[in-house]
């Protein structure tokens, strides 16, 4: 018998009148059972794949990964951590309890707001009961509590009383690093500082953001400055530490400063960011930036000699020396001894469309380009005139923030070429990689130029008025720059800004450190005196002599004829018989 | 129609089985779901204290703060230049006794009261028989209590850590 006929045996003949109905529904039965039996092959083939060749197979050869039992459940994103170079805390949110009543749970008002008033102190009995005893289901007791606070209330075991979880915002640092971190408002919005800039970063949550502050460096400069602010009487100062290599900002303070965690207790000038949005007259200090223009574009002799023997009269102005040397000086006394005829000169000499588009060159002339949000913009003589070229080489006439005049003259001692302040900690390069920006970068005067600079900023630390900002060891160099204030729109004898522009180690510098302070008085230990040789010299010297030993430098006792600044002494008209000849004069 | 068929039997037995074992392996997810969500709410509470033990922890170093205790409680001043040396054959020899900077503000009880039993009585026949020299003002002249102490706490601590 053959197969085919086994089949047709099976088979059911239906007849009569309700054969194709039944025909249809037998057809119909068939096709629902292939159905399912389809699925259900697919059921199994399923419960194979995961039972044995997903979960047993792997386990017995080894081969199983491990997975996730489940997605990461979505969490509420903490606002991230603001750190320092060294992972040290500047702002961290934590979860405070806020406690509020219900009410209607609370069964005996009296008993529960004495007990209350006893158990934190910012909240009196009778308002308390006064609220225990409304007539609604929710009423805010206090806000952020503290930890004990909140043991407290637990402990009381009232039913009534709930919390709330939030996130606080805390600055453990508190006014150390104020103007750079900034604060934010009650709802966590950054207002200011790296808090402001990068708020929708932060808010995303997630790793830590790392800043270039040290806050032992921070501590140290903010530590300094303020004993120069007291010392002197004065009203405020700022300070800054930038690494001179990367452009990294090592600390940076302005004062008087404030608490972010309260920021709205502070006054106006506690807020204000005297680092990058007060925009200051630098006085002395732009010399920097004028003798190296001059040195750059003119190529001269050092020996080149200014008659600085009587004011200088430029239009209805007169130009006036601080300290009259009353005979013609070579460039490097020019610089040593801050002489404004001899700088309004080498200005003359330079031409107002070098000078200008010197300054350009270094940024003096637009906001300093950093990652906070508060930028003061330049002001610069609109239109500039001759005269403002006499004035703005020795800093007059020209307003810059500090932050400029830091990342401007690091850019003259380092070599020549620009450098980007930065306040953000770029890990790959903080581990040693190098700067991606070194390939492209701007150079705005010679490596010559460069090192000139550096002789004559260690020859004001050496011969000149910053003596007091020596290190021994250290081989400081900078520029002082006693600025005075306008006031009313003339210029005030007795208010004065002075500030100290200091490098170190002057062969190569590494770390540039500037203190400006705002109206020193003089007092019995200077003299009366309340200039930058006084005021910012002796306080960058002490920052310095603090920091280095910190950051484990190694002084180097170098013997005077090593000193970077000793080929500049024979021209110097005190220091003629030192090396001989006294350069060539050439008077323009 | 046979009822106790053995297939029925067959049936019965497995679906009872497979019954029985997904009635405990839901049991078993139960149990576990309610421990990973105990878990969870642990390693949550943990990362919390970890965010508040961290803050407190740079609050407490802060440098003011560690400035003004060092001013007050240790004999330790800060690093100077002139404390930096480049070659350490610039150093100072071992053996010169380094007089600390600020003289103490108080003056150790512990100094005074060295019990007699400790006093090492030179003997006519040793040759250390040489005239004890004057004790100076100064804590680490007298190491023998504090490092006395400081074992015994080493001691105490190492029952507690000795399994690790």
């Amino acid at each position: 018998m053959s197969i085919v006929n086994r089949v047709r045996k099976l088979r059911i003949r239906i007849e009569g009148s309700k054969r194709s109905a039944l025909d249809m529904a037998h057809g119909r039965i068939v096709l629902i059972s292939a159905g399912f039996a389809f699925l259900y092959l697919g059921v199994g083939a399923r419960v194979v794949d995961l039972t044995i060749l997903q979960g047993e197979l792997p386990r017995m050869t080894g081969t199983s990964i491990e997975r996730p039992l489940e997605p990461e459940q979505k969490k509420m994103a903490v606002r991230s951590d603001i750190t320092d170079r060294n992972g040290v805390l500047l702002a961290t949110s934590l979860e405070t309890a806020s406690l509020y009543a219900d009410p209607a749970l609370v069964k005996d008002p009296v008993r529960a707001a004495e007990a209350l008033s006893k158990a934190i102190p910012g909240i009196t009995y009778g308002d308390a009961l006064e609220k225990l005893q409304r007539h609604s289901r929710f009423v805010w007791l206090k806000r952020n509590l503290t930890p004990a606070e909140q043991t407290r209330i637990l402990e009381l075991g009232e039913p009534g009383l709930q919390f709330q979880t939030e996130y606080t915002r805390i600055y453990p640092q508190g006014e150390l690093a104020a103007h750079m971190v900034g604060y934010g408002s009650v709802d966590g919005a950054g207002l200011a500082g790296v808090e402001r800039s990068f708020n929708d970063l932060l808010n995303k949550g997630g790793k830590p953001l790392a800043l270039t502050l040290d806050i032992r460096l921070q501590h140290i400069l903010r530590r300094e400055t303020k004993k120069a602010i007291s010392d002197f009487t004065a009203k405020g100062g700022a300070g800054i530490i930038m690494d001179v290599v990367t452009g990294e900002i090592l600390a940076a303070t302005s004062l008087p400063d404030f608490d972010p965690q309260n920021p709205s207790a502070a006054k106006p000038q506690q807020i204000f960011n005297n680092i990058t949005l007060g925009v200051y007259e630098p006085g002395s200090t732009m010399k920097i930036f004028s003798t190296a223009a001059l040195l750059e574009l003119k190529k001269p002799n050092l020996g080149m000699t200014f008659d600085t023997t009587k004011p200088l009269k430029a239009g209805k102005h007169t130009i006036h020396d601080y300290h009259p040397e009353k005979r013609p000086l070579t460039i490097p006394e020019v610089f040593m001894h801050s002489s404004n005829i001899g700088s309004a000169l080498m200005g003359q000499t330079v031409g107002t469309e070098g000078l200008k588009n010197f300054y350009s060159d270094l940024g003096l002339l637009s906001p300093v380009n950093v990652e906070i949000d508060e930028k003061g913009r330049p002001l610069v003589p609109n239109p500039w005139r001759d005269i403002h070229t006499l004035t703005a080489a020795f800093g007059h006439g020209v307003s810059v923030s500090p932050l400029q005049i830091v990342s401007a003259s690091s850019a003259i001692v380092r070599g020549g070429t620009l450098v980007k302040p930065t306040i953000i900690l770029d890990e790959a390069l903080a581990k040693g990689a190098k700067k991606v920006t070194n390939e492209n970068e701007v150079r705005v005067v010679s490596p010559q130029t460069s090192h000139r600079m550096r002789q004559l900023m260690r020859l004001v630390v050496t011969e000149g008025t910053a003596k007091m900002a020596e290190v021994p060891g250290y081989n400081v160099g900078g520029k002082t720059g006693t600025a005075e204030k306008i006031v009313n729109g003339r210029y005030d004898h007795k208010k004065k800004i002075s500030s100290f522009m200091g490098f170190f180690p002057m062969e190569a510098p590494r770390y540039a450190v500037f203190i400006m302070v705002d109206e020193p008085v003089g007092n019995k230990k200077s003299y009366g005196y309340a200039t930058a040789g006084w005021v910012a010299a002796p306080a960058v010297g002490r920052v310095i002599a603090a920091m280095a030993p910190l950051l484990g430098m190694k002084p180097q006792n170098t013997a005077e004829e090593d000193d970077i600044s000793y080929p500049l002494l024979p021209y110097l008209h005190d220091k003629k018989h030192q090396g001989g000849q006294l350069a060539t004069v050439t008077t323009e | 129609m046979k009822f106790l068929r053995i297939s029925t039997f067959f049936a019965l037995t497995l679906s009872a089985a497979s019954g029985f074992m997904l009635f405990s392996t839901a049991q078993k997810v139960q149990q576990a779901e309610s421990n990973l969500g105990r878990v969870r709410t642990q390693v949550a509470q943990e990362e919390q204290t970890i965010r508040v033990l961290r803050a407190e922890w740079d609050y407490l170093n802060r440098p003011d703060r560690l400035e003004a205790l060092v001013k007050s409680k240790l004999e330790l001043i800060p690093a100077t230049p002139e404390s930096v040396r480049a070659d350490t054959s610039e150093l100072p020899a071992p053996y010169t006794p380094i007089v600390p900077v600020r003289k103490p503000a108080y003056s150790s009880p512990v100094a005074k009261a060295i019990p007699a039993s400790l006093e090492t009585q030179p003997t006519e026949s040793s040759p250390q028989a040489l005239p004890k020299p004057a004790a100076p003002q100064s804590p680490d002249q007298t190491p023998e209590v504090p490092q006395k102490d400081f074992n015994q706490m080493l001691n105490e601590l190492a029952p507690a850590g000795g399994d690790e």
